[in-house]
């Protein structure tokens, strides 16, 4: 219809029609505004932007780079707010400046910005690099003695990461296994010596890698040292070329995705947000399939299609839309108190009173976003199977198939397609759920991943981290949430990029579907 | 309805007996000759009733072919014959149908048997979305376990008897899909004769068909009538007169008449029946 | 010539049984299912039910807690739905009546892809990048909010004036794309002058003048706030759901308008919307649903104050908000505890009524396509 009404020429159509083809540009400008925003923001933040070097009227000296720029509010004029660092020293990281009153504003290369453990950021000048007394374990430095102190900084900082991995596989592969045999065995001397041997190689390690300071200043002339043990990256952005830029930009988003968050949620990573939220997906598509597909075949081909099945179709349909943190009540009632709360009596009676599988977790997350999402599988998978014409079945009967083996080779063949569009779907709603899972297990912080060498590998109550969550724990609980801000966008445009890549798979499989099948039923 | 001997020529003698003025002049075999035996059977659907104390029976090894105007109940009468509308909650029947003597309603028959023994073609081609091969194999891989070599012989004969096997044979691993709509009713056929039926349902099997393809099954009708009964149900006319031997004409759920084809073409004794053949009744 | 082969009776007796081994299966398992789904509502009403009937929780107590969530969800809801429907309705009539199928084609998917964005995302750039900038252009804000719907008005009437190579150039079936730098160019513009009008009309500050002529307190994250974001995330649904219902209106019925002389738009509002009513009833109520129901929106956008004040423009706190921050607080048993899950029984029985209701009339009304010979 809407094709022949397109070829004809729309001339007074009056105002209504306009009106409504605004109202499509609308949502469009608001959709592309709000991905706009998102990829800008998130991805931005990675950009190592240049730090400016800012003088005042009265002489002082501020480096920081620019954040936003506001019309001041009593007075004519405007203000800018610069991003400074140096927590430790300023006690704030936030300077706002009225632009009258800079004098100057320069770009020298020489400043650094180093990313701390603690403290956050800092900003100025790199003084010297002071190593310790030589020992073993460093290796020989590759900077010649007159080198400059930024060419000995990085070199250090190379030789730093060596050993923090050679203290990592240390404890990872000799001294766990080692504890571990000294838990089953307290008496098992050998551990114990080879354990002692261990831990002071550790030690030593340690002890290498405190040894190196480095000396700082501040643009307004305040010096102070630094351990190198607590720097995590250094930078000169203001030295960089384009290409070196786009180089830390890469460096910084793939920190972003493969490390873990720092200085309360603020800083770092996101890591063990992405890896939760993958691992309940995937427990969750793991119980969600069989038993969505199981009930879409029975109400599709065994149940007596009358009207309590109707009924029952119109229902299920209905839980699609029931609010996900009603999901979530029951998920916290049943699961978490009820059959949590009975396991607990009966299996981890010596670990009461505090909860193992009595609280929140992943297994019980997983399984309330599995009831959440099981709607979404039935319908599709149902849709799949209406769309299989009544022909294919009744070829198969009339060779003599009985209903199983007419389902198991001819129907569910040709109904994948559609049970794994409700997958999808149902993945890419269950990553972008939060509220559920406030009540039924995601943490603000889970130190430790639920999955690890130790037996059964597999920690089904332990809570996990969830990139939803993440969103809006850092946005709504941080401490500073301006400063978190950058890397909340991030985390939103990288749990917003997932769900649409899911979707378009899902609306690409779907349009596949159709058109096979639309093809099938021409002939 | 007298038990009547079957003469040399192999073919029943026909003796038309007027039983009952409303139902106007039908033939009978004998029980020995007939390989289906239907009975006062009544089907309705829901509440509307689809056939009506329907008495007749099939000849064995014989085309035979079901003629009416749309929604007179032939389809439904063939899809009674191997038990289709036991899919279908609302349906509901009345009377016998009986397979060599056999009621298929009894509850020792076994539906799959039953349907195994009475093959079906449809009118639109449903190959299975697998391999030519695959497609003509599944009936005998649901039979039970046979060795590859002889799996292979009878696809290859179930393809040569349906006249596929030339065109098909250098691509037997590709998807039947693949194959164009007549091929595809050939496949069909191949599959249904794979698994050897005793009867084979065609119910309109050449109407989504071009006129080439639509004789090639045809021919293929008839080469087959000396192994199988065959039971075609047509809105063509033609095609009855050309492929089959007996045909019964249909009208709203009744049996209106049923004669040797060449009879009840050329000479039909209702007037009914000629006003349908001869298209003086929509 | 190959010889018959027949089935061995042992075979045969061994897939009958293997198929109603399996039809058995099939049905304890999508029965059990079922059920599993369908007892959300059972336990919510056994655990929730019995409080108020309980002689330590006095019925004041309930009524004084859930009151102001109860209104604060409706305020939500009623704003969402404010922004949502006349957006999505009219994106469903363009896109269902106007649009060339190209740009359909287009259209439905990215919709669909706007449906999916998670409510947390949309929370949050509502709650601490929205609130804060309207805050700061409270004028702008006002003045985008005027000029975006005037601007398509003003594009329709410079369009008729357009010279004719230029108009072909420029159809309206693809005016939901051409129109969009148009509205960026409008927009701009407006909060360039939003400053002077401000000025002009305002005295130069609309916060201060809101609360001295109309007494109107601003906070940052107000229900205006919540409605923007919360009618985005709900947008999509009602979109989907009313363009079907027009899409699939019989094109006969408008053919019929047209050919007694009705224009497009007159042969849409007369014969095509009466016709499509249920379906865009239903639509409004699957959307009303999702308002209500939604969590994270209002959680981050809304101030979580249990205010109860009619005001657009301070904020409220809502059940679903209420549910998630306080639940896991909560002593299972405890009173708390239940009324709670008293509110969370109360959007259940809620969103499961008006789904209800609109899948109702969506299917009877299908059926009155196929009896009208439509596309269906």
């Amino acid at each position: 219809m809407s094709r022949l009404w397109a070829r004809r020429r729309a001339a007074g159509e009056g105002a209504g029609a306009w009106l409504a083809a605004g109202s499509v540009a609308l949502s469009l400008l608001l959709l592309g505004s709000l991905l706009t925003l998102l990829a800008v923001r998130g991805l931005g933040h990675f950009w190592p932007a240049s730090v400016a070097l800012v003088e005042l009227d009265d002489g002082r000296q501020l480096a920081g780079w620019t954040v936003r720029e506001l019309p001041l509010p009593e007075s004519e004029g405007r203000e800018r707010l610069y991003f400074t660092g140096n927590r430790d020293r300023d006690g704030d990281v936030w300077e706002w400046l009225p632009v009258a009153r800079i004098a100057a504003q320069t770009y020298p290369p020489e400043l650094v910005v180093l990313e701390r453990r603690r403290w956050g950021t800092f900003i100025g000048r790199l003084v010297a690099v002071e190593p310790g007394p030589e020992t073993p374990g460093w290796e020989s430095e590759t900077a010649a003695p007159g080198d400059t102190a930024w060419a000995r900084l990085a070199a250090r900082l190379a030789a730093l990461e060596r050993l923090r991995e050679a203290r990592e596989t240390l404890e990872r592969e000799t001294i766990r296994p080692l504890v571990r045999r000294l838990e089953a065995d307290p008496e098992d001397t050998a551990a114990r010596r080879a354990l002692a041997a261990a831990s002071e190689r550790v030690a030593h390690l340690r002890a290498a890698m405190d040894e190196t300071t480095l000396v700082l200043e501040s643009v307004d002339g305040r010096r102070f040292r630094q351990p190198l043990v607590e720097v995590l990256a250094a930078t000169r952005p203001n030295a960089l070329s384009p290409l070196g830029k786009l180089v830390a930009w890469g460096r910084g988003l793939w920190r972003f995705l493969s490390e873990g968050p720092r200085a309360a949620n603020s800083a770092g990573g996101v890591w063990p947000a992405i890896f939760g939220t993958v691992l309940m997906v995937l427990l969750m598509s793991l119980l969600v399939t069989p038993f969505g597909v199981l009930a879409a075949f029975y109400l599709n081909e065994v149940a007596h299609q009358g009207r309590l099945t109707r009924l029952v179709r119109i229902a299920v349909r209905n839980l699609a839309g029931v609010p996900s943190i009603v999901y979530g009540v029951f998920g916290l009632g049943v699961f978490v108190y009820g059959i949590g709360g009975t396991l607990d009596d009966w299996f981890f009676e010596d670990r009461l009173p505090s909860p193992t599988f009595g609280t929140g977790g992943l297994l019980w997350a997983s399984l309330t976003l599995a009831l959440l999402t099981l709607p979404v599988v039935i319908v599709a998978t149902e849709e799949g199977l209406a769309r299989i014409p009544a022909h294919q079945r009744e070829g198969a009967l009339a060779l003599g198939a009985t209903r199983l083996e007419m389902l198991s080779r001819v129907v569910l063949p040709m109904a994948v397609p559609a049970m794994l569009t409700g997958v999808i779907l149902a993945v890419a709603r269950a990553a972008g759920e939060v509220a559920p899972l406030m009540l039924v297990g995601v943490a603000k912080l889970a130190p430790q991943i639920p999955v690890d060498g130790d037996f059964p590998f597999l920690h089904l109550d332990r809570k996990f981290m969830h990139l939803g969550y993440h969103v809006y724990d850092s946005a709504f609980h941080g401490d500073d949430v301006q400063a978190a801000m950058p890397l909340v966008f991030a985390t939103a445009l990288l749990l917003v990029l997932v769900i649409l890549v899911l979707n378009l798979t899902a609306i690409f499989l779907r349009h596949h579907v159709r058109t096979r099948h639309a093809a099938l039923s021409r002939q | 309805m007298n038990p009547q001997a079957i003469p040399e020529e192999g073919r029943p003698t026909v003796k038309a007996t007027v039983s009952r003025p409303s139902r106007g002049p039908v033939i009978d075999f004998s029980p020995e000759a007939s390989c289906f035996d239907i009975e006062g059977l009544s089907l309705a659907y829901g509440d509307s009733p689809a056939l009506e104390a329907l008495t007749l029976r099939v000849p064995r090894h014989c085309v035979t072919a079901f003629i009416g105007p749309s929604g007179c109940g032939k389809s439904t009468l063939l899809r009674a014959l191997n038990r289709l509308h036991d899919l279908d909650e609302t349906v509901s029947h009345a009377g016998r149908i009986r397979l060599e003597g056999q009621d298929i309603h009894a509850p020792e028959v076994a539906v799959d048997d039953l349907r195994r023994r009475v093959g079906m073609v449809f009118q639109t081609p449903n190959p299975f979305p697998m391999s030519i091969y695959d497609n003509v194999a599944f009936g005998l891989r649901l039979r039970g376990v046979l060795t590859r070599r002889r799996r292979d012989d009878i696809v290859e004969w179930a393809l040569t008897a349906a006249a596929l096997w030339h065109e098909v044979k250098d691509r037997l691993r590709e998807s039947a899909w693949s194959l164009s709509g007549g091929q595809q009713q050939r496949l069909v056929i191949a599959r249904t004769l794979a698994v050897e039926p005793e009867v084979l349902l065609l119910d309109e099997p050449a109407s989504a068909l071009d006129p080439i393809s639509t004789l090639k099954i045809e021919d293929l009708i008839r080469s087959l009538k000396g192994q199988l009964t065959l039971i075609l149900v047509t809105h063509n006319m033609q095609q009855a007169a050309r492929v089959s031997d007996y045909t019964a004409f249909l009208q709203q759920g009744r049996l209106v008449e049923y004669a040797p084809t060449d009879t009840l073409f050329t000479n039909p004794r209702l007037a009914r029946t000629e006003n349908y053949i001869t298209g003086r009744m929509a | 010539m190959i010889e018959r082969f027949s089935a061995s009776l042992p075979r045969t007796r061994r897939r009958h049984r293997r198929d109603r081994l399996a039809s058995a299966l099939i049905t304890a398992g999508g029965l059990g299912v079922i059920l599993a789904v369908l007892a959300i509502g059972v336990f919510l009403a056994v655990e929730a039910i019995p409080v108020l009937f309980d002689d330590g929780v006095s019925l004041a107590r309930v009524e004084a807690t859930l009151t102001p969530l109860a209104w604060g969800t409706l305020k939500a809801a009623f704003w969402a739905l404010l922004f949502a429907l006349p957006l999505a309705l009219g994106a469903a009539m363009h896109s269902a009546l106007f649009m060339s199928p190209r740009l359909r084609a287009r259209l439905k998917p990215t919709l669909e892809l706007m449906e999916a964005l998670p409510g947390v995302v949309i929370g949050f750039v509502a709650g601490l990048v929205l609130a804060p900038w309207v805050e700061r252009h409270l004028a702008g804000a006002a003045a985008l909010l005027l000029a975006l719907p005037a601007g398509a008005l003003l594009a329709g009437g410079l369009w008729r004036w357009l010279p004719a190579g230029l108009r072909r150039r420029l159809p309206l079936a693809w005016a939901g794309l051409w129109l969009l730098p148009w509205l960026v160019a409008l927009g701009w513009g407006a909060m360039a002058l939003a400053p002077w009008l401000e000025g002009l009309l305002f005295g130069g500050d609309l916060r201060a003048w809101l609360a001295a002529e109309l007494g109107l307190h601003y906070a940052a994250r107000n229900a205006l706030i919540v409605g923007l974001a919360m009618g985005f995330a709900v947008l999509p649904s009602v979109y989907a759901l009313a363009e079907e219902a027009l899409a699939g209106v019989p094109a006969s019925l408008a053919e019929g308008a047209q050919a007694l002389g009705a224009t497009r738009w007159q042969a849409l509002w007369r014969v095509v919307l009466p016709a499509a009513a249920p379906g865009v009833f239903a639509a409004v109520m699957i959307g009303a649903g999702r308002a209500v129901g939604e969590t994270m929106i209002v959680l981050l956008a809304s101030g979580n104050s249990a205010l109860m004040s009619l005001s657009p423009l301070e904020g409220m706190r809502a059940m679903a908000a209420s549910i998630a921050i306080e639940l896991p607080e909560a002593t299972p048993g405890s009173p708390d505890y239940r009324l709670l899950l008293l509110a969370a029984l109360a959007l259940f029985a809620f969103t499961f009524l008006v789904n209800t209701l609109a899948e109702l009339v969506r299917t009877r009304l299908y059926r009155r396509y196929r009896r009208l010979g439509g596309p269906r």
